[in-house]
């Protein structure tokens, strides 16, 4: 518990400064969100700021309606939360025996792990190996398995782990415990900043994937908001095809993508509070001394 | 960001590019007289007929005695959304006793998809919405269909009945084969051209009604001038499409390319049968003239170049402007839209230029079916020609494509005593039957892109409003209608050799195009433009393309 | 010095890995994942040397050598694309990495709990807003009747087209890029500060230290590794712009600056050869990048004895 200071200068900076950040970040958000819930007209008339104009959850209404949308949300969760709890085992399982220098095989094993960052196989051959040799194809598998782990966060685990004091783990070996006893007990429970970042960024991650189901998967059932949200955002294909838009879909058409954007990100914003817990100071007193 | 999803996005921006060379409404599809030399035989005996298990033919329905599905990818719009219940597919089965396996894409996503599956060897049997199969020839998954178009009576017939052969040549590959099956039309469509404020050019003076047909580019400007004066307005077109739309449809008629046009700055000299690298050419330069003095006079606005087409249709929206480059579906999304409420919207005939009153839309062919190699290994030799005898009633028999534009007669239409198609009053559909409760394509599937292309012209007017039709009539009486070029056959290797000099010299092309509209670059600097054109390969190109023309003039009757 | 006494190397290393064999085995699993899903495929960049004009024969026909390594080493257009990434990366990255670290050490300051959440969470909202609309934004914003030069004209000078000219692009790419990512970027930074030891900062305070002082010698090195180990990834990946970003906001006008190697890759189109073409591209990025990591590795060792390696 810090003693409180006296308010100085510095402070009355910081904040200044903290003010236009959050107006400079905040302020497109809330044009979105205001956009979604503007009229159409208003839109092109060019009133909407960050107020909606001529309220309307008319756009809010047709996408809800749609029986689909509730399905390619739940799609959503499911892919992200296994894929999240498969990557963030996977990759804490890999990274602890990384992160010991005195395992002589680092120094292949770090390598192996890096070189990856730089050379893929390309698209034709990971196709070939998920969809077709491995049969993955259409199933939740070929979203969540393939990008389980990832050199980035391996990396960034394992510098984490690295700096955790060894005198916490010596004194558990002392005390009896294994490596798995250690690993499990002790330096899990220790590393809850780095593991709720890599949840975090794994979440959001599979969250926003729209790529890999967007080549793996062939039912329409199986979708995730994700790739719903960008065949609606993304119109920047040819516009000669058949078919013009109906009425309805042209009278919410300027917000559809505001509103698109809004229900598909709101959720995955509201985890951050969640997260944010685990990044409290002062976690290390009490495990050294104890 | 992991390596994966960047060498993944590197390969994947290369099979996007197919997509977007698609996106040229006046790119490839040129014709040339003569026929095809090496024309399938006729479809002698091919009148229709019984094969042991199922009916076809021209004037009969295709029928399977046994129930039969066939793979195919589907793509997606969301603006009417797949579902499974669309009467759509009912009633084909019904009619067909044919059901679809579908891998359904999304359709911003169709052309990765495409060409993932096809390029694993996973592809379905019929894959709808090429544009542009020429990437997939040498990959050997697909069927040089042109060998096998003799077992498709309606197809044959519709290449017959409308003088397809030479529109045909377009889509001849190296070895004299084509590989697609292509949407055909008995008249060319509209094509895209300008939407203007009607209402505010005639205040300002302009007899719209009596001298439109008759404008040439020069008119166009003198008229756009008066409704400058008369508003006084900033800038009277601001244009979506980055520009690509207007910068094309003014290329063919200043005998040019640009815009989504561009492609490799060759045009075709028919009185010389040879290729003329053209956009370095005086003709290039009175056309760049062109559109530099509509941005110094303040009729077009720079900003049409690189601003996104939402911004350019808001500012019409709003009557900031009074032009924008546009289809003759946009008009009737956007008359919706437009703020001023006696805004009167008219679509202009594209103006003629120096080379003529010259039609811009002349391709009759549009997206087509490809066949997978899969669908021959898998079915034989009879099931195949089976196969391609459901794709030509239902894509190329005026009863599959009426049922795949309208439905299903007395539940989504009826028909007059003249025959006539009227759609019913409680269906919306392409600005027909505003305000109506339902939508031919969202609620019954019908009328949407996979399905419903292609037909007799009487099947293509009926789907218009009756401005469209004005529209067609308008271009058909006032405008030339033109002899494209031949196909460039390339081999693959040629392809690639090709591609090395045309990305970069084009790009060079495009920049300075836009350079020297805008007035970034001052024209007084042309001829170096001119050298610099010439140093980036512009000889080279035409040389290879004629000489590859020379080998293949035959193939295509020169 | 008899044979017998030294154990072979070999033998060491057997004994060395039979001893942390409970630690070793965390790394059998991971490892055949490795192998499967990112290696296995990798073999098919060897139709970067080979001709591959598609279709499932995924390694190619024929073997060609360096042929498609030529054909852009030679091209001076994917020198320019080659010149831009680079440009624009470094930029990118000499803005970005002081911003985000001094952001993170300001947000660390905040004392009113709720005040610093609520910061925190609202400088991450642009990380979330899909490419295409920041996109559209950022044109808007600089769009000639957009705010920033409508206070241009309000402050008396002319207004200028940013995005149709190559010299803005790089300020474009660079301003919107830290839009995105200043408050994303944190995360890293805030989740390491946590785990310093809070006994140091008590020290250091009873020496006097003021908060600067306490930042230069309590925060920056108890986070060091953290921040170096990001530095070096960064520059490892310094030619890996955004595809998705530069295609969407470039445009003919700008291809001197704004065209980076994936977009004129992407150009180049599809013809037969050229998933090769791309693909040696991409082994080409990657060499180099393996080259750039190691060296600023190698950098980072001797400088702050911490690397990734």
């Amino acid at each position: 518990m810090r003693k409180s200071r006296s308010f100085g200068a510095f402070d009355w900076i910081n904040g200044l400064i903290m003010i236009l950040v959050v107006f400079f970040t905040l302020y497109p958000f809330l044009y979105l969100v205001a956009q979604s819930f503007s009229s159409e007209a208003a839109i092109y008339a060019g009133k909407v700021t960050i107020w909606p104009v001529e309220f309307t959850a008319k756009t809010y209404e047709v996408i809800l309606s749609k029986p689909d949308f509730f399905r390619y949300y739940w799609n959503t969760i499911v892919y992200s939360v296994v894929g999240t709890f498969i990557a963030v085992a996977a990759t804490a399982v890999m990274s602890y025996p990384l992160s010991k220098d005195k395992l002589r095989l680092n120094k292949f094993f770090i390598p192996f792990v890096l070189f990856t960052m730089y050379f893929g196989g390309g698209l034709i051959p990971n196709y070939l190996l998920i969809a077709k040799t491995l049969g993955m194809r259409d199933t939740i598998w070929a979203i969540v398995i393939p990008g389980a782990i990832s050199a980035f966060n391996v990396i960034l685990m394992k510098t984490f782990f690295a700096g955790l004091p060894s005198e916490v783990e010596e004194a558990a070996r002392v005390d009896g415990l294994d490596v798995f006893g250690i690993f499990a007990k002790i330096v899990l429970p220790l590393s809850k900043p780095i593991l709720a970042t890599i949840t975090l960024f794994v979440i959001v991650g599979l969250w926003n994937n729209w790529f890999g189901p967007s080549l793996y998967l062939q039912s329409k059932e199986k979708w995730p908001i994700a790739l719903y949200l960008r065949q609606i955002i993304d119109n920047a294909v040819s516009p000669t095809e058949v078919g013009a838009s109906s009425d309805q879909a042209a009278q919410i058409a300027a917000s559809v993508k505001s509103t698109a954007m809004v229900l598909t990100s709101l959720p995955i914003i509201c985890v951050y509070p969640f997260v944010q817990k685990y990044f409290v100071q002062g976690m290390m007193i009490g495990a050294v001394k104890g | 960001m992991s390596k994966f999803r960047r060498t993944a996005g590197l390969v994947l921006t290369v099979f996007m590019i197919a997509f977007m060379a698609a996106c040229t409404s006046s790119g490839n599809g040129k014709n040339a007289s003569g026929s095809i030399a090496n024309a399938p035989s006729g479809g002698a005996g091919n009148e229709g007929g019984e094969a042991p298990d199922y009916t076809f033919g021209v004037d009969r329905t295709f029928h399977s005695n046994e129930p039969v599905t066939y793979s195919m990818m589907y793509s997606d719009h969301e603006n009417y959304p797949y579902r499974k219940d669309w009467r759509l597919w009912s009633a084909i089965r019904e009619k067909t006793n044919v059901t679809f396996d579908l891998s359904i894409t999304a359709r911003t996503e169709y052309e990765n998809q495409k060409s993932l599956l096809i390029n694993s060897g996973d592809a379905p049997y019929i894959i709808p919405k090429t544009y542009d199969e020429s990437a997939f020839v040498s990959s050997g998954q697909i069927v040089p269909v042109s060998d096998w178009v003799q077992y498709m009576p309606n197809y044959m017939k519709a290449v017959k009945d409308w003088g397809m052969e030479e529109d045909l040549k377009a889509k001849l590959q190296a070895d004299g084969k084509y590989y697609v099956l292509p949407g055909m039309w008995e008249v060319a469509g509209g094509g895209y051209s300008y939407i203007i404020r009607k209402d505010v050019f005639e205040k300002a003076g302009v007899d719209v009604k009596g001298q439109e047909a008759n404008w040439s580019y020069e008119n166009f400007y003198e008229a756009m001038k008066k409704v400058k004066a008369y508003t006084g307005a900033k800038y009277v077109l601001s244009d979506q499409f980055q520009g690509n739309s207007m910068l094309n449809i003014a290329a063919v008629q200043y005998g040019v390319t640009g815009g989504w046009g561009l492609s490799n700055g060759l045009v075709f000299d028919h009185g010389r049968q040879q290729f003329v690298f053209a956009d370095a050419s005086e003709d290039f330069k009175a056309y760049l003239e062109y559109f530099h003095k509509l941005i110094k006079d303040g009729i077009l606005d720079p900003e049409s170049f690189t601003q996104e087409d939402d911004a350019a249709q808001a500012k019409f929206f709003k009557g900031d402007t009074y032009v924008i480059s546009g289809i003759y579906q946009n008009l009737a999304d956007f008359k919706s839209k437009m703020q001023d409420p006696n805004s009167e919207l008219y679509m202009i005939v594209q103006p003629g230029g120096p080379k003529g009153m010259l039609r811009v839309e002349t391709s009759r062919l549009e997206n087509g079916i490809m066949i997978s190699q899969n669908a021959l290994d898998d079915l034989g030799k009879d099931g195949f020609i089976k196969m391609l005898r459901f794709i030509d009633w239902l894509w190329y028999s005026n009863e599959g494509q009426t049922l795949s534009l309208w439905g299903v007669e007395g539940e989504t239409y009826t028909v007059d005593a003249n025959g006539k198609i009227a759609l019913n009053p409680d269906i919306y559909y392409n600005g027909l039957n505003e305000g109506a409760p339902k939508q031919l394509n969202v609620d019954y599937g019908f009328g949407g892109g996979v399905f419903a292309y292609g037909g007799s012209k009487e099947l293509r007017m009926s789907k218009m409003t009756d401005g469209e039709k004005d529209y067609m009539d308008r271009i058909l009486n006032n405008r030339k209608p033109r002899k494209l070029a031949p196909p460039i056959m390339a081999t693959p290797e040629e392809s690639e050799q090709l591609n090395l000099i045309t990305t970069p010299l084009m790009d060079y092309v495009n920049t300075m195009t836009l350079k020297f509209i805008t007035g970034q670059e001052s024209l007084s600097n042309w001829d170096k433009y001119v050298a610099q054109v010439e140093a980036n390969g512009s000889q080279r190109l035409t040389e290879m393309a004629n000489s590859i023309f020379q080998k293949t003039k035959n193939l295509l009757g020169y | 010095m008899e044979a017998a006494d030294k154990p072979a190397p070999a033998d060491a290393l057997w004994k060395h890995v039979r001893k942390e064999w409970k630690l070793y085995s965390f790394l059998v699993v991971p490892v055949i994942y490795f192998l499967i899903f990112k290696y296995a495929p990798m073999l098919g960049n060897i139709i970067a040397f080979r001709k591959y004009r598609g279709g499932p024969n995924i390694f190619g026909t024929e073997w060609v050598g360096f042929a498609y390594f030529r054909m852009f080493l030679k091209d001076p257009s994917f020198w320019r694309a080659f010149f831009n990434d680079l440009t624009l990366n470094v930029s990118y990255l000499a803005v970005r990495f002081p911003l985000t670290l001094t952001f993170a050490l300001l947000l660390n300051e905040l004392r009113r709990v709720k005040w610093k959440k609520f910061v925190q969470t609202v400088s991450y909202l642009p990380h979330f807003i899909s490419m295409v609309i920041v996109a559209g934004m950022v044109k808007e914003m600089v769009s000639l009747t957009g705010p920033i030069n409508s206070f241009l004209a309000w402050m008396g000078f002319e207004r200028i087209p940013f995005i149709s000219l190559p010299e803005w692009f790089p300020a474009i790419y660079v301003a919107s890029g830290i839009w995105q990512s200043l408050g994303w970027g944190t995360i890293l930074y805030l989740a390491a500060m946590t785990a310093i030891n809070t006994e140091l900062y008590e020290v250091a305070k009873i020496d006097g230290a003021n908060r600067f002082r306490l930042a230069w010698h309590v925060t920056i090195p108890g986070i060091l590794p953290t921040i170096m180990v990001l530095l070096i990834l960064d520059i490892g990946g310094i030619l890996g712009s955004n595809f998705e970003k530069i295609l969407l906001l470039y445009n003919p006008l700008t291809y001197e600056t704004a065209d980076v190697i994936s977009t004129y890759v992407y150009r180049m189109g599809i013809t037969g050869g050229n998933f090769s073409y791309a693909t040696a591209v991409g082994l080409f990025e990657g060499v180099i990048g393996l080259i750039l990591v190691t060296a600023a590795n190698q950098l980072s060792k001797r400088t702050t004895k911490s690397g990734l390696w």
